[in-house]
């Protein structure tokens, strides 16, 4: 009874397109709408493996490497790159300011110490020192005259 | 031949997983081209449809719980991915070069066909214009025979939105028949 009911009601819906369009358009439109390249279906199947294959392949491939990689791989880069400058730049800088902190760390009084110790070095009469060498050696006669002969 | 619940169970506890699909594809998988190509009209574009259809039920199998047919969510999966596709070729034709109406123009075979007449073509263009869930209801009440409870399941409405769907669309093409 409601299988009749079901029945007679797809009929009337049918018969309201079949009064706008012939029962052969439609069902030509039907046929063309389902024509398909010989043996399909045949290795339809097949097509559909091959094809979840080449997805799961590049699945991984995005797990593995997903779109951000790049940026991080660069970011990466830039980051040991600049760090690497920074840390150079601030080791220069600390070597010059150890420096200065080195010498300032000598008090006035070493350096004075220093300079007494060694003024006898600065004040050196270095012509008289020369002529003294030269009397007691006779052969090393520095004059102007003898070192022009030598030359010559 | 296995039934479609056996074929689930047996592919759901991994026992020959690919064996169970393979039937499961060789059992429906005219039913869902010809779904899929009433819609988009064109063989490359059903064939690449029902592919991606055929690797989403593969991927969603596992938890499918059998609370309604396999052949309704089935269907209900192509209907979406068919809706997917034709969107997306709306957006792909508005910016490009189909910017004259905005319409989806597939490339529809059946112009091309021999067979094709005035009134065929007239018939093409008339469930073209549809609007995709109104056509995809009258492919499945007139063509496929289907009650509207299943139409409902499928097209995620109700009956009685199946209905008036169906309803709709044969309004619609007497407004086209009329206008031509």
């Amino acid at each position: 009874m409601e299988q009749n009911q079901s029945h007679n009601e797809l009929n009337n819906d049918q018969k309201l397109a079949e009064q706008l369009f012939s029962i052969e358009s439609l069902s030509q439109f039907n046929e063309n709408a389902l024509e398909t390249p010989h043996f399909y279906f045949e290795n339809f199947n097949a097509r559909v493996f091959h094809k979840m294959e080449q997805t799961n392949k590049s699945k991984f491939l995005s797990f593995a490497f997903p779109k951000w990689t790049s940026y991080a791989v660069a970011a990466t880069l830039l980051f040991a790159i600049a760090a690497t400058f920074i840390f150079t730049n601030n080791s220069l800088q600390n070597q010059t300011s150890t420096a200065e902190i080195n010498i300032q760390e000598i008090s006035n009084d070493e350096i004075e110490t220093y300079v007494n110790e060694n003024e006898s070095l600065t004040e050196v009469d270095w012509q008289s020192e020369l002529t003294k060498y030269s009397e007691h050696n006779e052969s090393f006669n520095l004059n102007h005259d003898s070192i022009e002969t030598n030359i010559e | 031949m296995a039934s479609d619940s056996e074929l689930i169970v047996q592919f759901q506890q991994k026992n020959n997983r690919e064996q169970a699909f393979t039937q499961l594809m060789q059992k429906h998988q005219v039913k869902v081209y010809h779904q899929i190509k009433r819609m988009v009209l064109n063989h490359d574009d059903a064939d690449d449809v029902a592919q991606i259809v055929w690797i989403k039920i593969w991927d969603k199998l596992d938890g499918f719980k059998m609370e309604s047919e396999f052949s309704t969510w089935l269907f209900r999966i192509a209907y979406n991915e068919t809706l997917n596709f034709i969107a997306k070729e709306k957006r792909k034709s508005t910016s490009s070069l189909d910017q004259d109406n905005g319409t989806y123009e597939n490339h529809s075979s059946l112009t091309d066909a021999p067979k094709s007449t005035n009134i065929q073509i007239q018939l093409e263009q008339a469930i073209k214009q549809l609007p995709e869930k109104q056509r995809f209801v009258f492919m499945l009440r007139y063509f496929e025979e289907l009650n509207y409870e299943k139409i409902a399941s499928i097209t995620g409405t109700t009956v009685g939105g199946a209905k008036a769907n169906y309803h709709q669309a044969i309004k619609k093409l007497e407004e086209f028949i009329k206008g031509h």
